[in-house]
């Protein structure tokens, strides 16, 4: 087996030194999103090292920081559902600090805002008692990012889920969520952005936006909404295994 | 052996089966590649580097990411902690070894050809994750963010503050409070010892209805700022000419949205808006403000006592251009303009104070980070000053003008050293003409007065070089060097600085700080006929040591400090031409206390000063109590939310007497009574469109009505005295605010 190792590293070899900082960023971004898909901690973890490595070459730091700090996002919420606060909090500090690392580099990228946001939100939901502290925070890094990027999906992503969690007292609710999450998806629909750049949430939001109709009770327009998610990423197992099961057992008698 | 030769090994082991079967067209393109070029390579035999990763208790440590860091070969640890990496580059490389909530390790390894490299790697917890923790001693902060001392909000809803920043800083131990106005007295140095700075630019000026106290109020509105920072000793030699305090606020930047700002309340009246003109491109801000204190006055009693009202104006204008994503120009002006004409009244002369004042700042700043991560920062500012005054036979019309280039870089040179440097220049011209009377206590029309004309102009450098270090996770550090330089005297100071910080645990720090700091003395003390030209700049060293407690809910800090002073400008009675030596003394030690908590919909801090200061200095010809040796200050400041929309804030200061001269050289040998202050503000938000907003806002100050005692005017033999009590007694102030996007 080793030798198989030694011949394919031989011939993989040049190759690999030929390679550009942008095919390691595409094929990271290829690792985040079968992380993603999988619901795959492990994968996750793997892709993280990977845009660690990238980043060790010195180059485009900004942006490869931002994809460490979305995927410190992703191992958190991990994290947070296997309740290992200890982790969770780990994966929000590092990320927060890489984004601030990455903001100090390009300070007009609007998803670096955006997902220092989520992160702030993340911290809300580890320590609830501590949101008047870090809500104002991640409202004004959110606001922030609309302001640079008005017309960014996955800024509006964040938005809809940041209003599906906030209650409708204090400005959130699930009607505010639906709509901003509808305005998502159409700039999702017609988003094109370079190979280099985020372009993770797509099916995602079609995901949240079921689960905004769903609490509202409109159970069939939850369900297109799901099926339209897997036509986006059939292998979303967040939506295959989770959210369609529950609405089936919603619609149960 | 060649790459034939171990393809022809592989195949003897593994037998035909698996040449059939699997690869066989590839791998013959393969060989036939290497045959035909001939190359001879030794990387047929990889070189191998595995290990081992461990915490500090030796416990393995899995997924830990283990790399090379010139490519991107690397492994995770397993659940054993192990690791293996094979290679094709040989040679002295770089291994880097990450996980989060672990110090990062470099680990250099030489990769040789068929050569097993075996390690054993311990990784330390890392204590910080967030962010680089910084040092700067004394600096007290009631705001959240870290490396700020205060936000907008925090100033607009500390009750007793009036919106003004430098109030609001009042309520930090170390600033001592020595009468009603906004003066910046910082652990035992006076007002003129604390330089203010906005955007890289020197406010000479900074205050509204200038007095020698400092002033009334702050000439830069909190509204106008993103952010604030101050220091009450052993500052980074970043800043230079202050001998006690340094006050760096920065402006806002780059409109996000428009926005129109319409503000009333019972003596001002202002507006203002945010323009993004091109967004994130071009944006403008503006905004005016009239103040007339009539109607406050009329509300609460005292319209006698003025024979003009005070009544200021001020605006700003600013235009911010973002040339590209790592550069920015900014050129902001911001003026000010009061008058005030109040009684006057002394045991040898009833009249009335006269002063008119214009204040202009000008400054282009430009901001730039390169792609190498240098920020650059460069301003180039001008502040002009007029003012006229008169009360009896003192009539003055003095005039600054002050110009300054100032240029700072930061050079991020590793995740652990950030190095500081930069430079400044800049001329002040003064003109001081007109009359003053030769006993200061006699201020009678008919009394003998010298004339007085002081054309004064110095110009001065000033160069720094500076390093932040994080020596190890626990242990970090500034260093720095600073030169400045005045002509005429030719004097030139070096003044070395540093901190150096301790992590005890993840929430305790330990700091110690100490300093040369120099100032150079005001332009009328070099006056040639009146003063002396060869005056050498002051002179402090400070030595600080400081405790802090840190939590998300709780910060608690203490620092013991000691500063002794030389050089001070000292009167020398005999002379009658050279009135000034540099022969005044003192020293300045307390500590200060600092505890602040946020608990859902409350939190607030309280802050202790004690403080002994003693100068010989000006006409004080003996070490006696400074003017602002103030013993004990104690501020508690409570801020409560009622609902979501609704809150109150609450202040309550006490300082024991200040020193005041009983009678002719017994300087500063008695104490008034100490000061007590009660105020409280309530403001309520109301939101209304999208994003538009309007909030009420009340205010009772001295709510216990108590009537203070902030000095006394003496006749100029010392047998009469005026009392100088609290301007108002409770007062009552109300308005609104609307921000409407």
């Amino acid at each position: 087996m080793r030798k198989l190792i030694i011949l394919g590293l031989v011939l993989l070899a040049p190759c690999l030194w030929g390679q550009t900082l942008g095919e390691y960023v595409v094929q990271g971004k290829e690792k985040i999103a079968s992380a993603v898909s999988s619901w795959d901690k492990d994968k996750m973890l793997s892709a993280r090292a990977h845009f660690e490595r990238v980043l060790a070459l010195g180059e485009k730091e900004w942006l490869l920081n931002y994809y460490i700090a979305y995927c410190d996002y992703r191992l958190a919420t991990y994290a947070l559902s296997e309740e290992d606060k200890k982790s969770t909090m780990g994966f929000i500090n590092d990320g927060l600090a890489r984004l601030k690392r990455s903001i100090q580099q390009n300070s007009e990228f609007a998803e670096s805002y955006a997902l220092m946001s989520s992160l702030y939100g993340l911290k809300i939901n580890l320590r609830p008692w501590a949101g008047f502290l870090y809500g104002p925070r991640s409202g004004r890094y959110l606001a922030t990012a609309l302001a640079l990027g008005p017309s960014n999906p996955r800024v509006h992503y964040i938005q809809g889920m940041s209003s599906f969690h906030t209650p409708e007292r204090f400005g959130g609710g699930k009607k505010k969520a639906k709509s901003v999450l509808e305005e998502a998806i159409m700039l999702f629909s017609s988003e094109d952005v370079s190979p280099l750049m985020p372009d993770w949430g797509y099916s995602e939001a079609y995901g949240w936006l079921g689960l905004c109709e769903l609490d509202l009770g409109d159970t069939t327009s939850a369900k297109l909404h799901f099926d339209k998610a897997l036509d986006i990423d059939p292998e979303n197992n967040w939506v295959k295994y989770r959210l369609l099961p529950g609405l089936d057992s919603n619609e149960s008698p | 052996m060649n790459i034939l030769g171990a393809v022809i090994n592989i195949w003897q082991r593994n037998g035909f089966d698996w040449y059939r079967n699997s690869h066989c067209p590839f791998i013959a393109i393969f060989c036939a590649f290497f045959i035909c070029s001939g190359t001879q390579l030794e990387a047929q035999q990889v070189g191998i580097v595995s290990g081992r990763v461990v915490d500090e208790g030796g416990n393995p440590l899995q997924y830990v990411n283990v790399f090379f860091t010139d490519g991107i070969e690397g492994a995770m640890t397993d659940e054993n902690g192990r690791f293996v990496i094979e290679t094709l580059r040989f040679g002295e490389r770089t291994l880097r070894v990450s996980h989060i909530g672990y110090e990062q390790k470099d680990i250099e390894v030489i990769v040789s050809v068929a050569r097993l490299v075996d390690l054993t790697i311990q990784m330390e917890e890392s204590l910080i994750e967030m962010e680089t923790i910084t040092i700067s001693a004394s600096s007290f902060t009631m705001a959240d963010e870290e490396g700020q001392t205060l936000t907008s909000m925090d100033v607009v809803t500390t009750a007793g503050a009036s919106a003004d920043i430098f109030r609001a800083i009042q309520t930090l131990p170390g600033v001592t409070q020595v009468d009603e106005g906004a003066g910046m007295f910082v652990r035992g140095g006076d007002v003129s010892e604390t330089v203010i700075l906005l955007d890289q630019a020197t406010l000479s000026h900074p205050y509204r209805y200038e007095s020698d106290t400092g002033g009334y109020f702050g000439m830069i509105s909190p509204f106008l700022l993103s952010g604030t920072y101050f220091s009450s000793g052993a500052f980074s030699a970043k800043y230079g000419n202050a001998l006690s305090g340094v006050l760096a606020m920065e402006s806002l930047g780059m409109p996000d949205a428009r926005a129109l700002q319409v503000s009333m309340g019972l003596a001002a009246l202002s507006l203002g808006a945010d323009v993004p003109v091109m967004p994130n491109k071009l944006g403008l801000r503006f905004s005016g403000n009239y103040s007339n204190t009539r109607p406050l006055f009329w509300v609460n009693g005292g319209l006698d006592r003025f024979e003009e009202l005070p009544v200021s104006g001020d605006g700003n204008l600013s235009v911010i251009y973002r040339y590209s994503p790592q550069g920015k120009l900014k050129l902001s002006n911001y003026f000010n303009q009061d008058d005030i004409g109040v009684g006057y009244q002394s045991p040898e002369f009833e009249g009335t104070f006269v002063s008119g004042t214009d204040n202009l700042l000008s400054n282009m700043q430009w901001q730039h980070v390169s792609s190498r991560d240098f920020l650059l920062k460069s301003s180039l500012s001008r502040n002009l000053f007029h003012q006229e005054l008169e009360v009896g036979s003192l009539a003055l019309n003095i005039s600054d003008k002050f110009l300054k280039w100032r240029t700072d870089i930061v050079y991020p040179a590793t995740d652990r050293l950030k190095i500081n440097s930069g430079f400044e220049a800049d001329r002040l011209a003064t003109n001081i003409s007109g009359s003053v009377p030769e006993d200061e206590n006699d201020l009678s029309p008919d009394g003998p007065v010298r004339t007085l004309t002081t054309d004064y102009s110095t110009h001065h450098a000033g160069l720094y070089l500076e390093s932040e270090v994080n020596i190890t996770p626990r242990l970090f550090t500034i260093g720095g060097l600073r030169v400045d330089y005045l002509d005429g005297s030719n004097d030139l100071t070096v003044d070395p600085r540093i901190s150096l910080g301790y992590r005890v645990t993840d929430t305790q720090i330990i700091k110690l700080a100490t300093g040369l700091y120099h100032q150079y003395p005001k332009a009328q003390f070099r006056d040639a006929e009146y003063g002396n030209p060869d005056l050498e700049p002051l002179y402090a060293g400070h030595y600080v040591a400081g405790y802090e407690l840190k939590s998300e809910l709780t910060n608690f800090k203490m620092e013991l400090y000691y500063k002794d002073y030389s050089n001070l400008p000292l009167e020398v009675p005999e002379d009658s031409v050279i009135n000034y030596s540099s022969d005044g003394y003192g020293y300045a030690y307390g500590a200060d206390v600092f505890l602040k908590g946020n608990l859902p919909f409350i939190g607030g801090w309280i802050s202790y000063s004690y403080l002994i200061s003693e100068r010989e200095e000006l006409d004080h010809l003996r070490l006696v109590p400074t003017d602002y040796d103030i013993r004990h200050n104690y501020t508690a400041a409570l801020k409560t939310r009622i609902g979501m929309s609704n809150s109150l804030s609450l202040t309550y200061r006490y300082t024991s007497g200040k020193p005041y001269t009983p009678a002719l050289e017994k300087w500063n040998a008695a104490r008034l009574p100490p000061i007590q202050r009660l105020d409280m503000s309530w403001s309520h938000f109301r939101p209304f469109g999208d994003g538009s907003f309007i909030v009420f806002y009340g205010a009772v100050s001295n709510l216990l009505d108590r009537q203070n005692i902030y000095g006394y005017l003496y006749s100029s033999n010392y047998r009469e005295r005026t009392v100088l009590r609290s301007t108002f007694g409770r007062s009552y102030y109300f308005g609104l605010t609307a921000v409407i996007m």
